[in-house]
């Protein structure tokens, strides 16, 4: 007989229609139990006697431990400045707040608090100060990425080839990547040229066929849907180089919870236009926004059956489905499923911190048009919390320690939370722009729970149902046999 | 003769710090590609001073010639020394040449017939293995390998070298890098990297051990084994620490010396490593060096190259200050390797 009066075992208990499980946190393993296991686990009767074999087995193994993490403090705390000295090289530039679209569910388009479309524009002078900053942080990178972010970009493409100009003479002998995010509703000869002869990477913002992306993707002058120009310049594009269109273009899809998602994942999946994987969705942003929109039962049910469809997809019980639209979700989910399967801690760690923050300024460097700097393009240019810094002043050291170290913030429920080590809180879901909000982190909280566990159940019943990630990979590196 | 060294990167501080085993040759400047984020900073050795300048065309006036050294950050474009290096000989300075590419070797033969070549990878390339007999080294050979790369695995074996020089000893040398013949002694032979049988490998090593015993009588060897002793994890093994694998049973180690990177690590890891080595390669570790360098799982999570990035080198002093053992260290200058006296009286015939 034992019992767990030791201390509560760290797990989080979940069933599927064919099984129960634990996720032990200390070991970051998900384990197959039995019913009465699961039902012992389930009741948190800990100090009962347990004459259950397999919880004494999972003692024994080392599973149920009940250590929580008993200081907040992000692993990359000691080596920040050597970060921010040495290994900047992600660079994004918000060249322009204009554009010549209102989309009504942009960031710009006065739906949120942070942003509103302005006449302002960089000066070459911030974009060469971004630059020269970037180069004198960057002896331990490996490359630049120097991305043109708007508004819309290409409103301002002389700007950008002085900018392209100057960093090539200032990156001499370092490979720089160029990337751009735009309507595609301006692209001239001359500018598909360039950005060909610079192998610019272009995402491309394409919601879906005309009539939904006609509902929001409309010009600011006429009120007119952008969708017809867009085509026409994507297959301008392709006339020029299909090679280059392959290789260097993706569509990104911002989805309408009131359009139908089978018109959309049908349209990319179906279009003869588009080569494979060369799209990704995402969700309209809720963070600053005003209003929150609801999502119907239909768009839920077209969504999760379109899903479904595409497991029984990868589970080789279906041969074809629109639903590949979500291989991009899929390498999400399998880069989860290592992490479990290499998983190999036998505890938590004493010292150490929820997975959400990025090293701000390392994994982007996003620079406003007045030359301040952010951790992203997704936070608020408003926000005085986020705000890493400016090309003129350098770091800001205390936001950017307060932003890698957010769980100091909530570290109590944080350290108690079964989802530590998968958390995605960032600064962008804790801005309460002056401050660290904590009913915002609450918000997400939940977002990230329901993530996670659906993950967990998505990962067993695909192991269930025969998923190998191991064999998926194998047979694409040998062909199936 | 008075050279510029191009293009400086992390790479080739050794050669900066142990300047003064070079012969014939003075480094007077410093200069790396603008784009590498080194423009300013300051590198110091025992008797200068530099100031890291990227003006590659003004510098080069002021030098008689110009060291064309490897460098741990990738060049791009690829042409991208080869221009800087036909730039120098048109501007008719002397060149020297401690690099590897292919490319530029084979333009430098063509166009710059005095070229000063050190990078010495022909070294061994034509042995014939014709027997099996393996050899006694009588000699103490000190081994130094490491985690992997970017460990400063060359930094000791120059430390090592300087270090006995000045107490007199004879020293054969075999370093882990091609450029070996910069500082008058052997770079790790070709042939143990080309594609031969693995043991033909682990023979010809062994025998051209014995005839550079034999020939140069040292009084120690000092041997530099490229690359990594094993495998990081899954995604970086580090060639499964083949090489080294091959070394050990080549050579008896006598003194062995593992560089590893910066971790802040429980010291019962070091004594984990070491029975590691042990069982592994049949020879005991008799120190540690932990070099500046991590491992950067930041970058290096959705890659499968290895990523490092420096830490401060009083972080790294200090979080070693913290371990009871006195055999994990971090030898930076050349009186930290006064270690060595141990094995010199020891193991080593007196000087």
């Amino acid at each position: 007989m034992i019992n767990l009066e030791m201390g509560q075992p760290f797990i989080h208990i979940f069933r599927t229609p064919s099984g129960h499980y634990i996720y032990d946190v200390n070991t970051n393993t998900i384990l197959k139990v039995s019913k009465d296991t699961y039902e012992y686990l389930e009741k948190k009767d800990y100090g009962s006697a347990c004459d259950l074999q397999e919880v004494k087995d999972l003692i024994n193994q080392g599973y149920l431990k009940s250590n929580h993490v008993e200081e907040s403090c992000n692993p990359i705390t000691p080596y920040i400045h050597q970060y921010l000295d040495t290994k900047v090289c992600n660079l994004i530039l918000q060249i322009t707040q204009n554009c010549n679209l209102r989309c009504k569910y942009c960031a710009y388009s006065g739906s949120y608090k942070n942003r509103i479309h302005s006449n302002k524009r960089m000066a070459f002078e911030v974009a060469t100060k971004a630059i020269d900053f970037v180069v004198s942080h960057s002896e331990d990178a490996e490359q630049f990425y120097i991305g043109f972010y708007g508004g819309e970009p290409l409103l301002e493409f002389p700007l950008i080839k002085q900018c392209v100009d100057y960093a090539n003479r200032q990156c001499e002998g370092r490979k720089i990547k160029y990337h751009l995010t735009t309507n595609a509703t301006l692209f001239s000869k001359e500018i598909i040229e360039y950005l060909i002869k610079n192998n610019f990477d272009i995402l491309i913002s394409l919601d879906g066929p005309e009539s939904v992306h006609d509902k929001y993707r409309k010009f600011a002058a006429s009120s007119k849907g952008s969708y017809q120009k867009v085509i026409v310049n994507v297959n301008e594009i392709r006339k020029s180089s299909q090679d280059y269109f392959e290789k260097h273009i993706r569509f990104n899809a911002v989805l309408d919870y009131e359009s139908s998602f089978e018109d959309v994942a049908g349209f990319f999946v179906n279009e003869n236009m588009f080569v494979k994987d060369m799209w990704q969705l995402s969700e309209i942003s809720t963070r600053y926004i005003c209003d929150t929109k609801s999502v119907s039962d239909t768009y839920i049910e077209e969504y999760e059956y379109t899903l479904f469809k595409y497991y029984l997809y990868k589970l080789k019980k279906m041969k074809r489905t629109s639903g590949t639209i979500f291989n991009g979700q899929f390498e999400h989910l399998k880069k989860f499923m290592e992490r479990f399967e290499n998983a190999k801690q036998t505890k938590l760690p004493k010292k150490w911190h929820h997975g959400g923050p990025c090293v701000p300024g390392i994994v982007r460097l996003f620079v406003d048009a007045d030359g301040k700097m952010f951790p992203c393009e997704r936070v608020s240019e408003l926000s005085e919390i986020a705000c890493i810094g400016s090309v003129y002043s350098g770091w800001n050291y205390e936001n950017i320690l307060q932003m890698l170290n957010l769980e100091k913030a909530t570290s109590e429920r944080c350290r108690n939370c079964w989802a530590y080590q998968y958390c995605t809180t960032c600064i962008g879901d804790a801005d309460g722009i002056t401050c660290i909000s904590d009913s915002h982190i609450c918000n997400h909280c939940s977002e990230v729970l329901n993530n996670v566990e659906s993950l967990m159940k998505d990962y067993v019943v695909l192991r269930e149902l025969g998923y190998c990630s191991e064999m998926e990979f194998l047979h694409a590196l040998y062909g199936e046999e | 003769m008075e050279v510029m060294l191009y293009p400086y990167d992390r790479e080739s501080y050794p050669i900066v710090i142990y300047h003064d085993m070079i012969k014939e040759l003075e480094i007077k400047s410093l200069v790396s590609p603008r784009g590498w984020g080194l423009d300013g900073k300051i590198i110091i050795n025992e008797s200068q001073s530099y100031v890291l300048k990227t003006d590659y065309e003004r510098e080069l006036l002021a030098c008689e010639g110009v060291l064309f050294v490897n460098s741990a950050n990738k060049i791009y474009p690829d042409d991208f020394v080869l221009k800087k290096i036909q730039f120098a000989n048109s501007q008719g300075k002397k060149i020297y040449y401690a690099r590897n590419d292919e490319q530029e070797i084979s333009w430098l033969r063509e166009n710059a017939k005095n070229t000063v070549f050190f990078n010495t990878i022909d070294e061994g390339k034509n042995e014939d293995v014709s027997s099996n007999k393996l050899f006694d080294i009588q000699t103490p050979v000190i081994g130094v390998g490491g985690m992997g790369e970017e460990t400063d695995k060359f930094f000791i074996q120059l430390g090592i070298r300087s270090y006995l020089d000045k107490k007199g000893y004879k020293v054969t040398q075999i370093g882990s890098r091609s450029y070996c013949g910069l500082f008058d002694f052997h770079s790790f032979p070709q042939y143990m990297l080309d594609i031969h049988r693995e043991t033909d490998k682990i023979i010809f090593l062994n025998h051209y051990l014995k005839k550079l015993e034999l020939k140069e009588k040292p009084d120690v060897i000092v041997l530099g084994i490229p690359g990594g002793i094993m495998a990081i994890n899954e995604k970086w093994h580090n060639d499964f620490g083949c090489l080294a694998y091959k070394v050990a049973q080549a050579v008896p180690i006598d003194y062995f010396i593992v560089s590893t990177y910066f971790e802040e690590y429980a010291e019962a890891f070091y004594r984990k490593l070491s029975e590691r080595i042990f069982y592994r390669y049949g020879f005991k570790t008799d120190a540690f060096h932990i070099a500046n360098r991590r491992i950067d799982y930041v970058e290096g999570a959705d890659d499968s190259a290895l990523k490092f990035i420096s830490v401060d080198k009083e972080f790294v002093r200090s979080t070693i200050c913290k371990y009871k053992s006195d055999n994990i260290l971090n030898l930076q200058k050349i009186d930290d390797f006064h270690f060595l006296e141990k094995i010199i009286f020891d193991e080593l015939p007196r000087g």
